[in-house]
């Protein structure tokens, strides 16, 4: 479906047209803007009266360029709707190795990272979860195992444990396994760091920006601020890192709306991996994002954009997660309408043993999956993820940005809507507006590239 | 007068790719992980110019 937005960089407007089931980017002029506006979505009093003195020649021009690309494929392409491929086969694990954390952050979705009740993953659990692993991957060869908790550096001697677990048993098996993990970095001293980098594929480090903003809502047990420490490790984590994989992650919640500051705290700070993220929290939660903070949050995205392209012109350059697209060599279809494959080719498995669909599932009864110490599965959870899909949400159909964004987290349509098949509107609204934004810098960054 | 200047055009994408393996990595774009979204992500197999299957896909 075709998709025209604005994107204004430094006082000038730039207009877009996005061609949403091939993904290719054009920029056009604003009467072409308006054309193509009319044509698939509405114009609003002022832009009607605009149109209204576009000249006959501009449109019949307008017109002759659309056949043109038409018929070339490049935009007006037809949606084709293919069959998913559904194995059941499951390639990456969530472990959760232990249900304990040293920080208690306010929004934490795993209850201060215990999920309620305090564990420790004991190491028969692990292995087993290695095997059920690489016995429900079938013929999959690429396998991942995230470690994950609460905090996973409370526990690293299990960690080096499954990791050659898991490399010998993958080896035997014909498997390939990488590794990622995910941790909040008060424990990542100079040896683990070297451990880490030489282990893990990706690591994300949790840092919320700035110093107050980290401090008012990652606490440590004893009540006090834990940036100081974190930021050290991580920065020491970040120089031996080198081209290897990391990221620095925070959240920002209704506290902080001018969560700009903070993704450029982190550049300051020397990171150049960065990704912020709303939080995700029940409404009535009074750090929980609401209906009415979206306009406010999407100001923000918009001005952000704009610093942002300035820092990468400079040897500021910067990576910012949720403005990534890949225009070129994006995934398949399958992957795109699959998204993140929680609870079908994706599970977590809590300490003690219990599999869910992903670690935000966690202590909901209804789906837990089986154990992989007594060895039960129940296909009927993973049927329900594999019975969901963009093709399912209804109101997906009709979104551009549906090959990006692959229906939105389940376990946040769960948490707001109560069902999986049923989108957020908060979610959707910031999912789109991050999209045009991510293209808009795409096109801004290829136009100056192309003037210079 | 061009009044439209394609910047990325993927109109040949996908005529004759094998595509569906599912090798990738998996991803997750929730608040708590930051391993991937399907936008950052790229196919293993990289030579191949995956995108949004067009012509050879099977069809529902
Ligand atoms: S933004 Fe919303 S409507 Fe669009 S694909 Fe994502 S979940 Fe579906
Ligand atoms: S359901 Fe949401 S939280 Fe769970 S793996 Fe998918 S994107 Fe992540």
């Amino acid at each position: 479906m075709i998709h025209t937005f604005a994107f204004q960089y430094r006082k000038k407007n730039y207009y877009f047209l996005f061609e949403s089931e091939n993904s290719s980017l054009l920029k056009i002029e604003r009467p072409v803007f308006l054309y193509f506006k009319k044509k698939y979505g509405a114009l609003n009093e002022v832009e009607e009266s605009e149109y209204s003195s576009v000249t006959a020649t501009d449109i019949a021009e307008i017109a002759e360029e659309e056949a043109e690309l038409v018929r070339r494929g490049v935009i007006g392409v037809r949606e084709v709707k293919t069959t998913l491929k559904r194995t059941g086969e499951i390639k990456s694990l969530c472990l959760n190795v232990c249900h304990a954390c040293n920080l208690t952050c306010s929004y934490c979705f795993a209850a201060q990272g215990t999920y309620h009740a305090e564990a420790y993953m004991p190491l028969k659990t692990a292995r087993a979860a290695v095997d059920f692993l690489i016995e429900k991957s079938g013929k999959k060869r690429n396998l991942e195992i995230d470690f994950f908790g609460g905090e996973p550096l409370l526990t690293l001697d299990a960690v080096k444990a499954v990791v050659e677990y898991a490399r010998g048993a993958c080896e035997k098996a014909g498997k390939r396994i990488s590794f990622t993990m995910t941790t909040n970095g008060v424990l990542l001293d100079g040896e683990t760091a070297a451990y880490l980098n030489e282990t893990m594929d990706n690591v994300v480090i949790s840092i919320d920006g700035r110093k107050a903003v980290h401090d008012a809502l990652r606490k440590t047990v004893n009540g006090g601020g834990s940036y100081d420490a974190v930021i050290e490790n991580a920065l020491r984590f970040k120089k031996i890192r080198e081209k290897k994989r990391y990221y620095v992650r925070g959240t920002f919640t209704k506290n902080n709306l001018d969560f700009k500051e903070d993704i450029l705290a982190l550049s300051d700070a020397g990171f150049d991996q960065i990704s912020l993220e709303p939080v995700v929290l029940e409404e009535g939660n009074p750090l929980a994002i609401r209906t009415e903070d979206v306009e406010r949050i999407i100001d923000e995205y918009e001005s952000f954009a704009e610093e942002y392209i300035d820092r990468r012109r400079t040897d500021k350059w910067f990576n910012f997660f949720h403005f990534m697209v890949d225009l070129e060599k994006g995934p398949c279809v399958y992957k795109r309408l699959n998204g993140c494959g929680a609870g079908d080719e994706y599970a977590a498995i809590t300490p003690e043993g219990d599999i869910y669909p992903c670690h935000q599932f966690i202590g909901k009864a209804e789906y837990k999956m089986g154990s992989v110490l007594d060895g039960s599965f129940d296909p009927s959870v993973q049927k329900i993820f594999q019975n969901s899909s963009v093709y399912t949400k209804e109101s997906c159909g009709n979104c551009f940005a549906k090959y990006f964004c692959s229906g939105g987290c389940a376990a946040n349509s769960v948490t707001h809507e109560g069902n999986i098949n049923k989108t957020n509107a908060v979610y959707c609204a910031l999912m789109k507006k991050r999209l045009e934004l991510s293209l808009g810098i795409k096109g801004v960054e290829k136009k100056l590239k192309i003037e210079n | 007068m061009k009044k439209i200047e394609v910047l990325y055009d993927n109109s040949a994408k996908n005529d004759n790719t094998v595509y569906g393996c599912l090798e990738c990595q998996s991803s997750c774009q929730s608040a708590c992980k930051t391993s991937c979204t399907i936008g950052n992500q790229n196919c293993l197999k990289k030579e191949e110019k995956i995108n949004v299957v067009k012509k050879d896909a099977p069809v529902l």
